[in-house]
């Protein structure tokens, strides 16, 4: 399955196109929940809700 | 298998278009994150100086006696003006703490009167930009 149609999927919020999308970027967001050196949790759940978010808002 | 993304085909394009539109969003998310820490740090740190207040008055009396850079307790301010040049550094200090008018500086300096202004906007800039950069990276 390419990208698109897994964004076209998980817009349509099919649950295994979004685990796949949260899969995929799952590095990226462990990335910018790092403070300090120090993985924050809280911060990380904040980035996977942005995520969610991103999903939908994002105009093709 | 993975492969690297050139950009090349439309839903590569799409994917690069998502994952930059992605990144901003996280990176601001991130931000406004910090910055909510530091507020509520600030307001458990104000709480417990209050309980010091008595002594804080003598503080500020040890501080006056120490050199400019010293008394300063903002780091990203004292980061920004150890950057500066030496010349810089003067012309700031002078007009901002002392209060030198451009003229005077412009003579003790050696330079015109509109130089003596560019170099002070200017170093309000680089300051400015400075702390800027130093608050985003925390």
């Amino acid at each position: 399955m390419n990208f698109k149609e897994m964004l076209l999927q998980a817009k349509a919020s099919r649950e295994s196109a979004i685990m796949a999308l949260l899969e995929m970027y799952k590095p990226l967001l462990v990335k910018y929940a790092i403070i300090n050196g120090r993985f924050d949790e809280d911060l990380y759940q904040e980035l996977c809700i942005t995520l969610l978010k991103c999903i939908q808002l994002f105009r093709m | 298998m993975w492969q690297k993304n050139n950009g090349k085909s439309e839903t590569e394009i799409l994917q690069n278009q998502f994952t930059a539109y992605l990144a901003t969003a996280v990176q601001r998310r991130r931000n406004d994150y910090l910055q909510q820490l530091d507020r509520r740090r600030q307001i458990e740190s104000l709480t417990e100086d209050f309980l010091f207040m008595p002594e804080c008055g003598v503080e500020q009396d040890m501080l006056l006696g120490l050199p400019v850079l010293m008394q300063l307790e903002d780091s990203a301010l004292l980061c920004a003006l150890k950057e500066l040049s030496e010349r810089e550094r003067y012309i700031f200090l002078a007009r901002a703490l002392d209060g030198k008018g451009f003229e005077v500086l412009a003579e003790e300096t050696g330079l015109g009167y509109k130089g003596v202004s560019a170099v002070y906007y200017r170093t309000v800039q680089k300051i400015k930009r400075k702390i800027e950069v130093m608050k985003n990276e925390f």
